[in-house]
């Protein structure tokens, strides 16, 4: 099975990501929300979670919500499809069909960037995720991976709990009926983190001795520091170049994480060795963010859409919606198979 | 290999030792047993050996530690990871990854070893515990038994000297204890592995070991050759009290050992007498064609069982066999996909969860679940606020004397012992009265004689009419109060019929009375010494 460097994942993660926020039209959103699926379903490791998210069950709960929400509360658009009296406060007014299609396509966009998310968190493994985190930042990032891995053990709690208080006859009506389920969930949580720490402890977690910090990247942090404080001070009396300052703290900050990064004597198990295919992913993830460029003009035109003030087919670049696919290259590469990525020793 | 000299350590805020004076010795490459009743600091001298007391823990702490010429509390826990492997009591909240394989080397990864060597390592200790095949599989699809061993191989990953395991087989039927006992047998005397290892089921484990060290209250009272502490010791396994009651020297530890002297008497035994009527009560419980499946994969097919007032049924059956499914699908917290279940003659379907639970009392696998009340009067107070039941103090403090927890009604359930919230527990959800009682591993990590209580308690509620569905892997529990038994394997009934027959013919999940004396129908050390009195 064809494997892909965690990092080229982080890419396509970060472009699909940036595409479900920026574009607002609907036809591309469900292009990328069904490639996004393609890709989860094409490369998720088999049986590899136990425990999924039902994503399209959420989905549509999000949309409908989305939908009535901004057709109820936002009275603007020129099709109305029904009247409520007035004197209701908030939902009072025209219901127009525009609202409720500006309230879908919001929807749209937060299951699509949720979608993205989803099959990155599926396919990519957690050990692999704190490959991600730079060596000088690994315990940080260990811990917050930690914390990411608990959430479906204390979903299972939360059920096992559950039904532990129906059976004494326990119903939630209410936050005041919540008590009997948090009590548990807190103390059993805390003493779940306690025995996870105890192992680790036992474990060697944080055993590597500590290594004395050189002058260079303090100096470099400090630097870094002055730089972001020195940003910050231009943007808040109005300098625009106030951003160019906090960029070069960012990267000055980042080089002091990378000199760093080399002083910290942990080991990777099976470090990947970057392939062809990482890159070929990479490139598909860029290539299908390029109308995003300012140059593109006519194409990019096609990336926005507003309902308002009244309903229109939105506009489809069919040129452009062939460059979206190149979010499904790992999709494509999984599915004509070929060797297993080697993994260096 | 091991020296404790003089060690006493006290827990945060808490003025009673859990360990006193205690001087200690282990020599390299023993099997130690650590045993002693709940609460008598057994996991506490485990922490100490790898410095977790008091570097994790906190509290006071005196006296000296050495493993391995290294000075424990001096070095503390970091140092110490490369020279003991240490396995907690619950497989389930030590994994850090999500794969077999990375969840081996993530201990590796912290000692910084390279990345070549990692791989040998890793390989070794897939091989040393089976786990090989298992090496790409995500750990939360393992079964309990293969979580306990990839604890173990995590726990050796770093080749230390010492294993230290709390517990290891607590949760584990008796097929998968005893994959993972052979595995460490296979360690300790193939590496020779220094193993120190703490469990209340001293039955599963004595064969194996060396050395018994018995705990009580912080202090070993005794310690030696595995055979003169069970000697000495006021409990131990069914053959060990055979043995005893009978003088059998030396005291035989398997049951290979035990036929030698149980053919000596053979010839004044005598079949027992058929064993006792059963199903004499009315049905109070019902399963007929009960069907379950879970994520599409059938889970209980076709179950059919009946529990009678006055009887105790014991469900047996290995990890995932469909035990706890079932009785989920009787209180309704699971729907029945076919078939039907009656609780006095009335059909759970299409009835609520509380409205079940009125006839029906349930105590999970964690009883921890249950409690969140200021004090253990307010738990059964609630369960009646919650069925809109009369909160009548009289019932509570019946039940509390009834449970021997009278003394305890005012303080917080969380800060009472394993067994005494298991009572809390017990009144928690028996106090509407009802007449089936649905027990799951309700012995989970309780001592000999906290489950002799408890079983005591259950026989005063069988002799006032109720019956009891038991879950349990303890065969030897099931031996003591089960009047007939259902064993499950993979969703199915494949045995049903009277304890004796039941259990005295299965090769896993026969009592040790029963292997040392088969096709006659004992089961307990009562029935042997009946006969032989005879």
């Amino acid at each position: 099975m064809r494997v892909f460097e965690a990092r080229a994942w982080l890419v396509w993660l970060l472009a699909g990501g940036l595409l479900a926020i920026m574009v607002s039209n609907p036809l591309y959103l469900v292009l990328l929300l069904l490639l996004s699926r393609v890709v989860e379903f094409a490369c998720a490791p088999v049986g590899s979670r136990g425990w999924r998210l039902p994503f399209w069950r959420i989905a549509a709960v999000i949309l409908l919500f989305s939908t009535l929400f901004n057709m109820l509360t936002a009275h603007i658009g020129q099709t109305v499809l029904l009247e409520l009296p007035a004197a209701w406060p908030l939902i009072g007014g025209a219901l127009n069909l525009e609202a409720a299609v500006f309230g879908f396509v919001n929807g749209l966009r937060l299951i699509t960037l949720l979608s993205f998310f989803l099959a990155f968190n599926t396919i990519v493994p957690v050990s692999e995720l704190t490959n991600l985190a730079p060596r000088a930042l690994h315990e940080l990032g260990l811990v917050m991976l930690i914390a990411v891995t608990y959430i479906p053990e204390t979903l299972r709690q939360f059920r096992r709990i559950r039904d532990a208080q129906a059976i004494r006859g326990h119903e939630l009506r209410g936050l005041r009926t919540l008590r009997p389920l948090v009590v548990p969930l807190l103390v059993g949580g805390l003493e779940r983190a306690l025995n996870l720490a105890e192992t680790m402890v036992a474990r060697g977690y944080g055993a590597t001795s500590p290594v004395a910090i050189p002058a260079g990247p303090r100096l470099l942090m400090l630097g870094g520091l002055l730089f972001a404080l020195g940003g910050a001070l231009r943007l808040a009396w109005g300098g625009e170049d106030g951003w160019l300052l906090l960029g070069a703290a960012a990267a000055v900050i980042a080089w002091a994480y990378h000199l760093l990064s080399g002083l910290s004597p942990r080991t990777h198990y099976r470090p990947r060795r970057w392939s062809t295919a990482d890159t070929l992913v990479v490139f598909g993830a860029l290539v299908a963010c390029l109308p995003l460029l300012p140059t593109w003009g006519p194409v990019r035109q096609s990336l926005f859409f507003n309902p308002y003030p009244q309903l229109m087919w939105p506009l489809f670049n069919v040129g452009w919606g062939l460059l979206l696919f190149g979010l499904a290259t790992p999709a494509i590469l999984m599915l004509a198979g070929g060797a297993e990525v080697e993994v260096s020793r | 290999m091991i020296t404790l000299r003089g060690v006493t350590y006290h827990y945060p805020h808490r003025s009673e030792a859990a360990l006193e004076q205690v001087d200690w010795r282990v020599n390299d490459g023993e099997f130690v047993l650590v045993a002693g009743p709940s609460g008598s600091g057994k996991s506490t001298l485990l922490r100490c050996l790898n410095g977790l007391v008091p570097h994790f823990s906190g509290g006071v702490y005196t006296g000296e530690t050495e493993v391995d010429g290294v000075n424990v509390v001096e070095a503390g826990p970091h140092v110490l990871s490369r020279l003991v492997g240490f396995v907690a009591q619950d497989p389930e909240s030590q994994a850090v990854f999500d794969q077999v394989e990375n969840e081996i080397a993530f201990s590796l990864e912290n000692a910084a070893i390279p990345a070549t060597e990692m791989r040998v390592r890793v390989e070794e200790v897939l091989d040393l515990l089976d786990l090989a095949p298992l090496r790409r599989r995500a750990v939360q699809t393992l079964s309990g038994g293969e979580r306990q061993r990839l604890a173990i191989a995590t726990a050796l990953a770093l080749r230390p000297r010492v294993l230290v395991l709390d517990e290891p087989t607590s949760q584990l039927d008796p097929q998968s204890a005893e994959d993972v006992l052979r595995a460490l047998v296979r360690l300790n005397e193939d590496l020779g592995l220094t193993i120190i290892l703490a469990e209340h089921r001293v039955e599963r484990i004595a064969r194996y070991t060396d050395r018994l060290t018995w705990l009580e209250r912080g202090r070993i009272v005794t310690d030696g050759p595995v055979r003169e502490g069970l000697w000495t010791a006021a409990v131990g396994p069914p053959l060990v009290q055979l043995a005893k009651a009978l003088d059998w020297r030396p005291l035989p530890l398997t049951i290979k050992e035990g036929k030698r002297f149980a053919n000596t008497i053979s010839l004044e035994l005598r079949p027992v007498a058929q064993p006792p009527p059963v199903n004499v009560g009315v049905p109070v419980l019902e399963v007929e064609g009960a069907n379950f499946a879970y994520n599409g994969v059938a889970t209980l097919k076709n179950i059919d069982l009946i529990v009678r007032a006055g009887e105790t049924v014991a469900l047996v059956g290995r990890n995932g066999a469909g035990k706890s499914t079932l009785l989920k699908c009787i209180t309704g917290l699971l729907p029945l996909r076919s078939g039907d279940i009656r609780v006095a003659g009335q059909s759970t379907r299409g009835r609520t969860v509380a409205d079940i639970c009125r006839q029906v009392a349930y105590l999970p696998q964690n009883p921890d679940d249950l409690l969140f009340a200021e004090t253990v009067v307010d738990e059964l107070q609630i369960t009646l606020r919650n069925h809109k039941r009369d909160e009548s103090s009289r019932a509570v403090a019946e039940l509390l004397a009834r449970l021997e927890i009278g003394e305890l009604a005012l303080l917080y359930p969380r800060d009472l012992s394993v067994g005494q919230r298991q009572r809390v527990a017990l009144g928690a959800v028996t106090i509407t009265q009802p007449s089936v009682l649905l027990l799951d591993e309700p012995t989970r990590g309780l001592d000999p004689t906290l489950k002799a209580s408890l079983v005591n308690l259950w026989k005063k509620w069988l002799a006032d009419g109720a019956a009891i569905l038991l879950v349990t892997h303890d065969v030897e529990l099931a031996a003591m109060i089960a009047d007939r038994t259902v064993m499950l394997s993979q969703g199915e009934v494949i045995a049903s019929g009277p304890t004796r027959e039941v259990l005295g013919s299965s090769p896993h999940f026969s009592p040790q009375i029963a292997r040392l004396f088969p096709g006659r129908g004992w089961l307990s050390v009562a029935d042997v010494l009946r006969n032989v009195n005879q």
